[in-house]
């Protein structure tokens, strides 16, 4: 993967930099995007306490550049990791629609930290067009006029009387291409002054359009490179020692005489971290085993029942997020139901690789990484080495889902380079990603709510227990800050409106297992019990769910979206049409990242089992910038959903998880897999998020119609029903 | 020991062993488009052919291929670079996500295909059941499959 880039750069105008050494030869343009609203606003409650938190600090390092090559194509440098959602060619939309160009011109290339863009961020949260669409097209937009200012001088005309149109500004009978401004272009770039003018909607090319992903015509053929194929000449393979059972450490290790086995270059038994570096990876595993490793095992064993135990909401516990009017559960006629939602893996195909060159002179790292920044860091950090000579070469993601987020990986291989003084390639192997990762919390929900006769929500509270998601990247002392973790409450929050009083409680949970990120967060777990309540609570009055969300949404701007959001999707299901016998139709909503998401399940039960035939969605994401990807991603979040709903639940025994691999922890197949129809409607808002959203209503809008069939309320996932 | 892949002889060390086709093939000749999923046979990412059937490669010893055709996605478009109608039908769907487990879908599909011309619906999601896909693009991959059969059937016409 070439990474040409310029290798310095000066701020010229706030927010952009043109690259050096770039009078002729080329133009590059970089540009500071912001931050993400909720990295700043925990930025805020860190530096409150302890100076520690330093990912969210403001940079100056352009997370984006453009280069404009004489040949005219664009090069778009970006950082945000292509894992399937699609970015690189969002991106390159947002771009090359801006810009003016046409569309194959246009080059996105995954840029390496360290040379001159990092991107501090990484790649999640859905935020990757939400926080890139107006400043990528203000910067193209600067661009474009950088060239047009270039050639008003040039030929001596009014800037305003030229006219650029797909890659090439003219003047009357005279054209130019972009590339020939560039080669033709003498002296220093000035950024124009003041803001650039930017397209209006009716102008777009490509915004808007399905313009086929830049990434698979590589990914069809098997010649696109992800982390985990990652090879390099005099490469060594590396084997870390880990362990099987949850929370044990390295009590004592003999490395017998491991490091004279065949093939074996490097033995490094340190506190914590024994591993070995072989010519091939047999001979490492081999090594390994050979030593003879005690490990300590905490005591008394983590059962399941401790887990359950742990998570589990306790009255009075907890902070308040969300509080409105009073609520009074004391009265007759509350509906309370508790819910519960099991640990999951991410379960991502792709086994996490690194592949490490630590040389006197520099750092290389291909790693599968969300986060590159943070990886480029930790790596020097390990190593002692200064950050400038540290590189992280960005791969392709065999699926992220949010376990790509830490950097272990990338620091084992490292560490093991420098001892070897040759590159050391560590792949994990499934048991290892099932065993020694971290897991999506388990949760617990405590729903309750008071309804009128009319169908009218007088009182409604949402009390949920998780353990950590977002806290455990951050210091400690910003967990005993907040009390609640931002991460396990994403789509906890109630947005109907109660006409008495409304809230929400969140509560830390202390797990001994490690829980972090997993796609959408506590979006799942709280879109199920939220709309399984709302559906209950519709039933009680005798109240279509659909009539009775589209009553109880507020009358805001955003309850607008959600309503018609609804109504598309049960538009799309024929909702309120007879269904054929044994069949029902279940209802759900959620809204996250800006996107409004409805959903209506079709399902049958063959044999005790949950059958999902067809899922209708309707999204608003605001602006789409490419409706196949939102399909796709919406598609890709129900069926991801939909396994969690259905089948998808870790467990432990006796200290170690219940599986290591799918002939115990299966994922959800081909044949269980519904039909799905994607309706996009909205369109009037800039850009939502679209990788996590989706799996907001999905078990919500199952459980919804088992219970339009059955009339069995469910309340723990995977939905199982009674034998 | 000599190994027959997309039509090229390959010489890899004999270890007298069993050691699987994946790891020769990943490891030892870098031919990374075969992907490494669960290692035990039920992922379906390393899926192949070995003499036009679809095998998995992470339970096939190498010393049973010997002298057998062994196809991979490297191989399965044309030598002149047009593509399988397969690949051509998940392009035109944009099935893939991240794309890891979709060597082992389309070989599985190409399989098929050549087995099954016309295959009902039935029959796609029958042969396709036993490639996972964590992006969840299943029901893409159930409609770029009659697709495909659909553009071999025009091309065979």
């Amino acid at each position: 993967m070439s990474t040409t880039k310029p290798k310095r750069w000066r701020i010229s105008r706030r927010g952009f930099l043109i690259g050096a050494g770039t009078t002729g030869a080329l133009l590059a343009l970089g540009w500071v995007a912001g931050l993400p609203k909720l990295r700043l606003a925990l930025s805020d409650v860190a530096e409150g306490t302890e100076k520690a938190f330093s990912r969210g600090a403001p940079q100056a390092t352009p997370t984006q550049w453009f280069v404009v090559k004489p040949d005219n194509t664009v090069e778009l440098y970006v950082q945000k990791i292509e894992m399937g959602q699609g970015i690189h060619t969002a991106l390159g939309q947002i771009a090359a629609d801006e810009l003016d160009i046409p569309w194959e011109n246009l080059r996105v290339i995954a840029a390496t930290t360290g040379s001159s863009v990092d991107d501090p961020n990484g790649t999640g949260n859905s935020e990757s067009v939400v926080s890139h669409y107006l400043p990528l097209r203000k910067a193209a937009a600067t661009l474009r006029d950088m060239l047009r200012t270039d050639v008003a001088t040039m030929w001596g005309v009014a800037t305003s009387a030229l006219v650029i149109n797909n890659g090439v500004i003219s003047y009357n009978d005279k054209s130019i291409t972009f590339g020939e401004v560039v080669a033709q272009h003498q002296g220093e770039w000035q950024v124009p002054e003041g803001e650039p003018t930017l397209k209006s909607a009716d102008q777009f090319r490509y915004i808007g359009q399905s313009q086929p992903r830049v990434d698979l015509p590589a990914k069809i053929i098997g010649e696109a490179r992800y982390g985990h194929d990652m090879r390099l000449p005099n490469m060594l393979w590396g084997v870390v020692a880990r362990p099987t059972q949850i929370g044990a450490t390295i009590a004592s290790v003999d490395a017998k005489d491991a490091a004279s086995m065949p093939g074996v270059v490097s033995v490094i038994v340190e506190d914590q971290f024994v591993a070995v570096a072989a010519e091939n990876k047999s001979q490492a595993a081999a090594a390994i085993g050979a030593m003879q490793i005690t490990w300590n095992t905490p005591q008394p064993l983590v059962q399941q029942a401790d887990i359950d135990r742990a998570t589990t909401v306790q009255p009075g516990s907890g902070v308040v997020i969300q509080t409105e009017g009073a609520v009074d559960w004391s009265s007759e006629g509350v509906i309370r139901r508790e819910f519960r939602t099991p640990m999951a893996v991410h379960a991502h195909l792709e086994p996490q690789a690194a592949l490490v060159d630590v040389r006197a002179d520099g750092v290389e790292a291909w790693v599968s990484t969300q986060v590159p920044v943070g990886l480029h860091d930790a790596i020097a950090g390990a190593l002692g080495r200064d950050k400038a000579q540290v590189k992280v070469h960005p791969v392709y993601l065999g699926g992220g889902f949010g376990r790509r987020l830490e950097p272990t990986l990338g620091v084992e291989a490292a560490r093991l380079s420098q001892a070897a003084g040759r590159p050391v390639y560590v792949s994990w192997n499934r048991a290892e990603e099932f065993r020694n990762g971290f897991v999506r919390p388990p949760t617990h929900h405590v729903m309750q709510g008071k309804v009128s006769a009319d169908g009218t929500i007088e009182e409604i509270e949402h009390h949920f227990a998780s353990g950590d998601v977002l806290l455990t990247i951050f210091p400690p002392a910003v967990g005993t800050l907040l009390g609640w973790d931002i991460g396990a409450a994403r789509g906890a929050k109630l947005y109907y409106t109660a006409t008495t009083g409304k809230r929400t409680i969140g509560q830390r949970v202390a797990l001994p297992i490690a829980t972090s990120f997993w796609r959408g967060l506590g979006l799942l777990a709280n879109g199920f019990a939220i709309e399984s309540l709302i559906d209950d609570m519709a039933h009680q009055v005798g109240i279509d769910p659909l009539a009775f969300r589209l009553k109880n949404l507020p009358n805001t701007r955003f309850g607008e979206r959600m309503k018609r959001t609804l109504q598309a999707a049960a538009d799309a299901a024929g909702w309120g049409t007879p269904l054929p016998a044994g069949r029902a139709r279940g209802i759900a909503c959620s809204a996250d990242a800006g996107t409004c998401v409805a959903q209506v399940a079709e399902i049958s039960i063959m044999e005790n089992q949950i059958r999902v035939h067809h899922v209708y969605a309707a999204v608003d994401a605001g602006l789409v910038i490419n409706p196949t990807g939102v399909q796709t991603q919406t598609e890709g979040g129900i069926v991801m959903g939909i396994g969690s709903t259905l089948i998808e639940q870790l467990t432990v025994v006796d200290g170690a998880f219940s599986a290591f691999n799918f002939d115990k922890y299966p994922l959800l197949r081909n044949s269980q897999s519904p039909d799905i129809t994607v309706v996009i409607t909205g369109g009037e808002d800039d850009p939502g998020g679209m990788g996590e959203p989706p799996m907001g209503p999905v078990a919500g809008a199952v459980a919804n119609a088992v219970f339009a069939l059955t009339g069995q309320r469910l309340t723990s996932l995977p939905l199982q029903l009674p034998a | 020991m000599e190994l027959t892949i997309n039509g090229q002889t390959y010489t890899i060390a004999d270890l007298g062993d069993t050691r699987p086709l994946l790891n020769v093939i990943r490891d030892e000749l870098n031919l990374t488009g075969t992907k490494i999923g669960c290692a035990i046979g039920i992922c379906g990412s390393c899926t192949v052919h070995v003499d036009g059937v679809a095998t998995r490669a992470c339970q096939t010893p190498v010393n049973s291929v010997i002298g057998k055709e062994i196809r991979t996605i490297e191989g399965l478009a044309e030598a002149d670079g047009s593509l399988h109608p397969v690949q051509q039908a998940f392009l035109e769907l944009q099935v893939p996500q991240c794309g890891w487990c979709m060597s082992g879908q389309m070989m599985t599909a190409a399989a098929l295909l050549a087995q099954n011309s016309a295959p009902t619906a039935d029959d796609i999601v029958s042969a396709m059941d036993n490639n996972y896909c964590r992006c969840g693009t299943y029901h893409r991959i159930r409609q770029a499959v009659a697709r495909a059969a659909a553009i071999q059937q025009e091309s065979n016409a």
